[in-house]
């Protein structure tokens, strides 16, 4: 069978000679590029991560550096958005703040990602006693409450672990145990992790049970492709596309969650800023120095927005069925 | 998504961000409260009504409370005990000792056998006398471990009999008995020429034994409340109480023998957020509060709110000379001279109230406002890292907080720590809130421990051997163990000396001074007693018992 453009347009109906072949994923892009308010979100996700990689290069001062005889200024020249109640840059810190709500956005939608879609993708193929069996799986993690999870580890296992890094370090002097930060991340937001998963199991497990059926499926199945040809080659592509839409907005909700936690103190501990934990603070100010809530309320607005301008973008462009 | 619905949503969005970008941008409150000042005009006597309007003081408890004995020696509703028992005897807002229960008391040569007499005016309010059965009785049941008062230890600690009690042994104090109906003896196990400071307390205030005392010698439940008709002694008396609300509402004990309250009611509810207490203020709502902490109260309610005599209290950031790397006295040094006292305060207190740190005494005779314990130097502090066990800041654990439970504890912390990067370049620094985190793993861990300390009543020794002594709370638990015996022998010596005999300070300074060599704290900042009391509350004050004092003076103007 000849797949050239000649070939194809040679069995196209009338009116449609001269198009070229597009494949699924840039039909996809050309409806995104035309949704303007996808396209401002996906510009601000860019930023976002621009800022997050770059950050130590383009914080104006050190984020942690206070000035006690600048505290609590409002919006300058010299500090775009003011300072703190320790006279630290609010602007630099908004900015770090991003490197820490990325890390754990991304991370976390990673993680969840990779379990939901393999646990989901095994369920709806194989069927049967495995199927149920995952899907039992789903229900029970889908019933422990976020909050509570995080601040049991938080209140469990954080300080052992941080205690046993610190001793590490001072045996080892390997500078990898030093920063306990990474305690937060891996503890706190890797078990956020570990059951965000179940809705996307639940959407890719469905998408497969109405995909497995197609004719395309069927085909390939009497061709005699492996399973593993099959769900890789045939089902996964055409049934991602929900997961994407669902993931994007998964970025922003994991964002929240940080900032969340981190207000409610079970997360990224000061002096480290967090939009969250900068949101705390500003919270018992606000009355008389407004910009210190203001500057982290809304850049996390602006970026829950954007991946939510993204993701609804991206449901259309993925799924043009649903297109209006 | 509809495009209606998107547009809708970018439209909302935005006017949300230019009204929060608005906000941002405005300038700061100035540092004039936005609080309603009686004016001239309202300050004129009100027009005489045909029934005069019931003045009444509305008062704000930090927290909600469903036990309002005065028995348990603690807790936000104790600091208003004051207005409804009459305590032995009680301190001005100066340090001044008054009598009250009791108009004399005397001790024996060696100061072991405290005689105090009741004044035969001091009555209930239902016009029966407080004798000294009621007074022994009320003592007595303060140390039954099943009253559960908080604080019993600093009042009857050495009183003959009190181990007894306090470890289910006995019922009463076998070292305290009622001579006759007005004459009450105190048998101390070992001289305390100050015990009689001691009582000046409302945290033991004389009740009704008939009333509070079953017949099992323990607490009778739920004695205190009207429905169950209690006589109290001081100058207000309860007529209801809405546990289930944390409302409790008092009005004149007609039977006062202090003189007559100018205040007909007082009335107590529960405010536990502090913005939701400051709106209440400003908007004329509320009267006082017993306890209030924002990192802008006073922009938002001005000096004279938080303004109060200094109190023989300080907060400092307590060392553990048990755990590492504090355990290393040049660490501590090191720790401790790289930090400037001033700028720790002004970073928690921009605009007070309190004073910074420069030694660990305050608001007691005996402080040396010349003594300068150490002067923050930046080389000298990097000198004395370089000269500890572990040379430098690669080589430290990581340093633990503990007790940073609210902003300003924070702010000092955070500032204390970044001095720390900066001078040392220590980078590893957690910070933790509660109390409660420091247990389990932190029993090992944590180094540095903020939380306050200090006496009761204005006394150098008692302030010390509180708070340095190898048997207190601060030298046990917040400094791991710390025991120097000479400060120990220092300041036993000094206990045994009178209240008035210069030897007592001298030794108290000479304790204080080892006590300072040895690097034990970071200076954080000394307390006042603040007012947390609109403008219009006039006659207002309160002592380092925490209590208002002569409360049946307190006066509402008009505003």
């Amino acid at each position: 069978m000849s797949s050239s453009p000649q070939a194809f347009n040679e069995v196209l109906p009338e009116g449609l000679e001269g198009h070229e072949p597009t494949s699924l994923w840039r039909d996809a892009f050309d409806r995104l590029k035309a949704n303007k308010l996808a396209v401002f979100g996906f510009i601000i996700v860019v930023v976002l991560l621009l800022v997050a990689i770059l950050g130590p290069f383009i914080t104006p001062y050190d984020f942690l550096s206070q000035d006690l005889s600048q505290r609590n200024q409002s919006s300058s020249a010299a500090h775009l958005l003011g300072t703190d109640d320790l006279g630290r840059d609010v602007l630099s810190r908004v900015i770090y703040g991003a490197r820490t709500a990325t890390i754990v956005a991304f991370s976390v939608t990673a993680v969840s990602l990779l379990i939901g879609v393999s646990l989901g993708a095994i369920a709806g193929y194989s069927g049967g006693r495995v199927d149920s069996a995952i899907v039992w799986i789903i229900d029970l993690t889908m019933s422990i409450p976020i909050l509570l999870l995080a601040v049991v580890i938080n209140v469990s296992l954080k300080t052992p672990v941080t205690y046993w890094m610190d001793d590490m370090y001072l045996k080892t002097h390997n500078p990898i145990y030093r920063e306990t930060i990474w305690v937060d991340f891996a503890l706190v937001f890797g078990a956020l992790a570990l059951i965000m998963w179940p809705p996307y199991a639940r959407l890719i497990r469905g998408q497969i049970l109405s995909i497995r059926n197609e004719n395309y499926v069927l085909a390939a199945r009497a061709l005699g492709f492996s399973n593993r040809r099959i769900l890789f080659r045939h089902i996964l592509p055409n049934g991602l596309g929900p997961v994407i839409v669902l993931a994007s907005a998964g970025l922003g909700q994991a964002m929240i969650l940080e900032s969340a936690f981190s207000f409610l103190g079970i997360g990224v501990r000061p002096p480290i800023p967090s939009w969250g934990n900068m949101i705390s603070d500003g919270l018992r100010v606000w009355r008389n120095y407004p910009h210190l809530l203001a500057a982290p309320a809304v850049v996390l607005g602006i970026i829950t927005v954007a991946f939510s301008f993204l993701g609804d973008g991206l449901n259309d462009a993925l799924n043009p069925k649903g297109w209006r | 998504m509809e495009r209606k619905n998107k547009i809708r949503i970018i439209a909302l969005f935005a006017l949300v961000t230019l009204l929060l970008s608005l906000a941002a941008c405005a300038q700061p409150a100035t540092e004039e409260p936005e609080i309603e000042q009686p004016s001239e005009e309202q300050a004129e006597p009100a027009e005489p009504s045909e029934e005069e309007e019931e003045v009444e003081l509305r008062i704000a408890v930090g927290a909600r409370f469903d036990d309002l004995s005065p028995l348990r020696g603690g807790g936000h509703s104790a600091f208003w005990l004051s207005m409804w028992w009459a305590s032995p005897m009680y301190y001005d807002s100066d340090g001044q000792l008054h009598p009250y229960v009791f108009n004399e008391w005397e001790a024996n040569d060696d100061f072991t056998v405290w005689t105090f007499k009741i004044d035969p005016k001091a009555v209930f309010s239902d016009g029966s006398p407080i004798t000294a059965g009621d007074v022994k009785a009320t003592w007595d049941l303060s140390a039954v471990p099943t009253t559960k008062h908080q604080r019993v230890g600093l009042f009857f600690t050495g009183v003959e009999g009190y181990d007894a009690v306090i470890n289910s042994e006995a019922m009463q104090m076998s070292g305290i008995a009622a001579v006759d109906d007005n004459t009450i003896e105190v048998t101390l196990t070992a001289p305390d020429p100050v015990f009689y400071k001691r009582m000046a307390t409302n945290l033991i205030p004389p009740v009704k034994a008939s009333q509070a005392v079953g017949p099992d010698g323990k607490e009778v439940f739920e004695w205190w409340r009207p429905e169950n008709g209690v006589v109290v002694s001081g100058p207000f008396m309860p007529v209801s109480m809405d546990l289930d609300k944390s409302e409790a509402v008092f009005v004149k004990n007609p039977n006062f023998w202090m003189g007559e309250p100018k205040i007909d009611k007082v009335t107590l509810i529960a405010v536990e957020d502090a913005q939701t207490a400051i709106t209440l203020f400003q908007s004329g709502e509320l009267d006082a509060m017993n306890e209030i902490f924002t990192p802008t109260l006073v922009e938002e309610m001005g000096e004279e709110f938080v303004s109060g005599p200094m109190i023989p209290r300080g907060h400092q950031f307590w060392l553990d000379g048990s755990k590492e790397p504090t355990n290393d006295i040049n660490v501590r040094k090191a720790l401790i001279m790289s930090v400037d006292p001033d700028m720790v305060f002004e970073a928690a207190f921009p605009n007070g109230p309190g004073q910074s740190v420069t030694q660990l005494l305050v608001a007691v005779e005996g402080v040396d406002p010349e003594y300068v314990w150490y002067v923050p130097d930046a080389g000298a502090a990097q000198d004395a890292l370089a000269a500890s066990s572990y040379e430098n800041a690669e080589n430290l654990p990581k340093l633990y907080f503990v007790g940073i439970s609210q902003a300003s504890h924070e702010l000092a912390a955070q500032y204390i720590a970044e001095v720390w990067r900066q001078t040392l370049g220590i980078e590893e620094v957690e910070m933790k809130a509660a109390f409660d985190e420091y247990s389990g793993p932190d029993q090992d861990r944590v180094q540095i421990f903020r939380d306050d300390a200090g006496a009761r009543f204005p006394d150098p020794v008692v302030y010390l051997m509180g708070t340095i002594h190898s048997s207190s709370g601060p030298a046990q638990r917040k400094m791991g163990g710390y025991n120097n015996p000479e400060v120990d022998r220092l300041l036993e010596e000094a206990a045994t000396k009178g209240a008035d005999d210069p030897d007592r300070i001298a030794l108290a300074q000479q304790a204080h001074e080892l006590f300072l060599e040895d690097y034990m704290f970071v200076p954080y900042y000394f307390q006042n007693m603040p007012r947390y009391a609109m403008p219009w509350v006039t006659n207002w004050s309160k002592n380092s018992d925490w209590q208002v004092v002569e409360p049946w003076n307190v006066v509402i103007e008009p505003h």
